[in-house]
């Protein structure tokens, strides 16, 4: 038994090798990519809408909303990023279901993929929000002692995320796999159960995390001055 | 092992791919889609806004209208009933008014024929008892009615008063000096010497004395100057009876009066 779809390879040439991880995570690129684009070839603004876009505005719509109340800003800029995570995460846990799926996000490589993203990504967004110089002016604070942990607090917190989906996944698919071995019926199916649930719980707690720390590094703090101004420029108007 | 490099780069890529393609097929379409849809609502809910507000101006006006076309159906039908009444009152006293002139008119003519009636009644009374008085005197005592009337009437001239006497003679013309003597019947010769005579006494003086006969007295003889008459005649006994009459067509006309009244 493999702890990790990593192992399952299936073909190898020249040091590229394609393994369950990488296959399944075509499969749900695949679903994703082929719902999205059936859905949305004959959108329509009118009363009369199909089940499908329904569907996909609810879960756009819900997105957006869990977004703009984190971050407190336009969630528009964010949705792409944030909305493919929590939608990836979301259907490779929830093709567990199906015997013989390795879901992607068992992996390690895959959750520490993610994470590498969202590492990346905070930055990245923090910088085309407030400049560079304002954005790397916060590891200074709140004071330049600070820096090291501030540092350190950026690697540990993407490490944890990684850590964090690999080991529920994981963890998940293991208990089925075990109590399979001990108690053939029913409760593995219990435990699956409990394993989409947890799988969708985990989806949604990559997502916030991941927007929380994108919204912290995107936040513009109003400093005295700037405040002072902004209510004379009101007084002016 | 649990990390492998070259699955972490092709999971990168991989989820890079899938943020392109997602954004592209899914997250623009849709939430451009939603938008439209929020911008669309939002500018029906300002057109229905709109269009509430106009028909609530509307219906205010129109309710503004009603009002005034109420106030002004109130004033029109209160001087309908102001002009009604006055004009019911007009015609009501234009009625009464016909009715007392119909009703003044009725009265006058009851009134003269009444008094038509009267004066034949009376004619016709004097001339009944006239002739009756003349029968029952012929009858009884072989008397003449006019014999006896000229005997009582040189009495009644024999028994004035020196005042009587005075007045008469005050009202005769001092220059023409004329007295009438009028009698129902022709006087014989002998009768008007005897009447001559006692007036003259009357008078004390000479004057021209014309006898003449009146049908309009039925059945007696007078004598008259310019202002004065002595007569005697049946009619004074024929002013009680026609007291009397008039006294009983009063009567008769004040209950059939009552018998109406009562009818309405």
């Amino acid at each position: 038994m493999e702890i990790s779809p990593d192992a399952i390879i299936f073909f190898k040439w020249n040091g590229i090798h394609l393994n369950a991880t990488i296959l399944f995570t075509w499969v749900v690129m695949l679903i994703l990519i082929l719902i999205s684009w059936l859905a949305t070839r004959n959108l329509t603004i009118g009363p009369k809408i199909s089940r499908w876009q329904n569907f996909l505005e609810v879960i756009v719509g819900y997105i957006r909303q869990q977004v703009k109340e984190i971050t407190q800003q336009n969630p528009d800029p964010f949705i792409p990023f944030l909305g493919t995570l929590f939608l990836f995460i979301s259907v490779s846990n929830l093709l567990a279901i199906i015997p013989g799926y390795q879901a992607p996000t068992g992996s390690l490589s895959t959750t520490g993929a993610l994470a590498i993203c969202v590492f990346f990504a905070i930055p990245i967004f923090g910088i085309a929000k407030k400049g560079a110089l304002a954005y790397f002016k916060h590891y200074l604070e709140p004071s330049i002692f600070m820096a090291p942990f501030n540092v350190i607090g950026d690697f540990s917190r993407t490490l944890a995320l990684a850590v964090r989906l690999f080991g529920n996944v994981m963890s998940g698919s293991l208990i089925v796999a075990v109590l399979l071995i001990i108690t053939p019926l029913f409760i593995p199916i219990v435990m699956q159960v409990l394993g989409l649930l947890i799988g969708q719980i985990q989806a949604y707690i990559f997502t916030v995390l991941a927007t929380v720390y994108i919204a912290s590094a995107t936040r513009i703090e109003n400093k005295p001055e700037q405040i002072e101004q902004k209510e004379g420029s009101k007084e002016d108007e | 092992m649990l990390l492998d490099s070259f699955t972490i780069i092709a999971q990168i890529i991989n989820f890079l791919i899938l943020i392109y393609l997602l954004k592209r097929f899914l997250f623009n379409r849709i939430i451009k889609i939603m938008d439209e849809r929020e911008k669309q609502i939002t500018d029906r809910m300002q057109d229905a806004k709109t269009a509430k507000e106009a028909a609530q101006k509307e219906l205010d006006e129109q309710q503004r209208i009603r009002e005034e076309l109420q106030e002004k159906w109130n004033e029109m039908l209160a001087q309908a009933k102001k002009d009604a009444q006055k004009k019911r009152e007009e015609l009501v006293k234009d009625a009464r008014s016909k009715i007392d002139e119909e009703q003044k008119n009725w009265r006058e003519a009851i009134l003269k024929q009444r008094t038509a009636f009267l004066r034949d009644l009376r004619h016709l009374s004097c001339e009944q008892v006239c002739q009756m008085s003349r029968k029952v005197l012929a009858d009884l005592a072989g008397e003449k009615l006019e014999n006896q009337l000229i005997e009582n009437f040189l009495i009644q001239l024999g028994k004035l008063t020196k005042e009587e006497k005075n007045d008469f003679i005050r009202f005769i013309d001092k220059d023409e000096r004329k007295i009438w003597v009028d009698s129902s019947f022709q006087l014989t010769g002998k009768k008007e010497s005897e009447i001559r005579k006692i007036l003259e006494e009357i008078i004390g003086d000479k004057v021209e004395i014309n006898f003449k006969v009146s049908p309009k007295l039925i059945c007696g003889i007078e004598t008259r100057t310019e202002g004065k008459k002595i007569s005697w005649n049946i009619e004074n006994y024929l002013d009680g009876l026609e007291e009397q009459f008039k006294k009983a067509f009063t009567e008769f006309s004040f209950q059939e009066s009552d018998v109406e009244k009562k009818e309405n």
